[in-house]
């Protein structure tokens, strides 16, 4: 079923219901890994994904459907992830605060499971990064969004992604070269 | 078994026992709308039932002032009735009284008259 179908559920009552179903069912995963990827820790990114649709539950009949459904749920979710990293650290202790939850989640197993060193130098990378640089990055390396559907989520103009995107990989990359 | 994803992971049915939570939570908001709807609904007709209730008390106080300004009315006409009845007595007498007494002095003066002629 496709997003433009799923909106006109919403007519109905019953519908409504079927149609956060659907919702849920196609956009819970991308969402979880988008939020783990600004807020890192399991617990956290888990109480986030169950505002941001909560959040679209309430907010479903305001949707505007010439603007993409998933788009739509992503600048919720980044929002929520911010809104949620601002209450509970500054941003000149978000680094440390970052790699905390990130040796948190190696300590419970998640690093060695999900293998690759790589993979592990990366994570590390990131949290040095700027929220946006961060957010960008994973929205277009992990994502492969498009800078127009980006520009969309963020709300901000595609030249400027393409900086921040730009910035973010030269960044990680002296990152991992300094790390070996 | 685990699900990986941009370098973290979570179990396998975390996603299906995530979404269960997720659909109860809008179910329990959904409930608590409703609560509040209905709550607003009860205020809302208990408030205007007192209002009802307000008002009907209201016309009947001023009609009670209505009836006891009546009554004020009808008692002080009443007084002045009484108050003319009691001066037109007075009056009475006294006019009764000047024409006696003048018919007695008239009488007496007639008599002495009389007596002294």
């Amino acid at each position: 079923m496709k997003d433009r179908e799923i909106i006109k559920l919403l007519e109905s009552r019953s519908g409504k219901q079927k149609a956060i179903s659907l919702i849920i069912d196609r956009y819970q995963e991308q969402t979880y890994w988008h939020i783990r990827s600004i807020v890192i820790g399991h617990d956290d990114s888990k109480d986030i994904l169950q505002e941001v649709f909560i959040r679209v539950w309430k907010n479903l009949g305001s949707f505007r459907a010439d603007s993409k459904l998933s788009s739509w749920i992503y600048r919720i979710a980044t929002n929520e992830s911010l809104r949620f990293l601002n209450r509970k650290v500054k941003i000149d202790q978000r680094k440390e605060y970052l790699g905390d939850m990130l040796r948190h989640d190696e300590a419970s197993g998640g690093a060695e499971l999900s293998g690759k060193e790589v993979e592990l130098k990366l994570k590390s990378a990131l949290i040095e990064l700027s929220d946006s640089e961060r957010i960008v990055f994973n929205l277009r390396y992990y994502q492969e969004l498009g800078y127009r559907e980006i520009a969309e989520i963020l709300e901000k103009r595609e030249n400027t992604l393409k900086v921040t995107y730009h910035n973010a990989k030269r960044r990680i990359e002296e990152i991992i070269k300094r790390e070996i | 078994m685990k699900k990986i994803g941009r370098g973290f992971e979570v179990s396998e049915d975390f996603f299906d026992r995530s979404k269960i939570d997720i659909l109860d939570r809008i179910e329990k908001e959904e409930k608590r709308k409703m609560f509040k709807f209905r709550s607003i609904v009860k205020y809302s007709a208990v408030a205007m039932i007192a209002l009802v209730i307000g008002l009907g008390a209201g016309g009947f106080m001023s009609e009670n002032s209505r009836a006891v300004d009546n009554e004020e009315m009808v008692l002080s006409q009443l007084d002045d009735s009484e108050d003319e009845d009691i001066i037109s007595d007075d009056e009475l007498m006294l006019s009764q009284f000047d024409e006696s007494e003048i018919i007695d002095l008239i009488m007496s003066d007639d008599e002495l008259f009389e007596t002294v002629f």
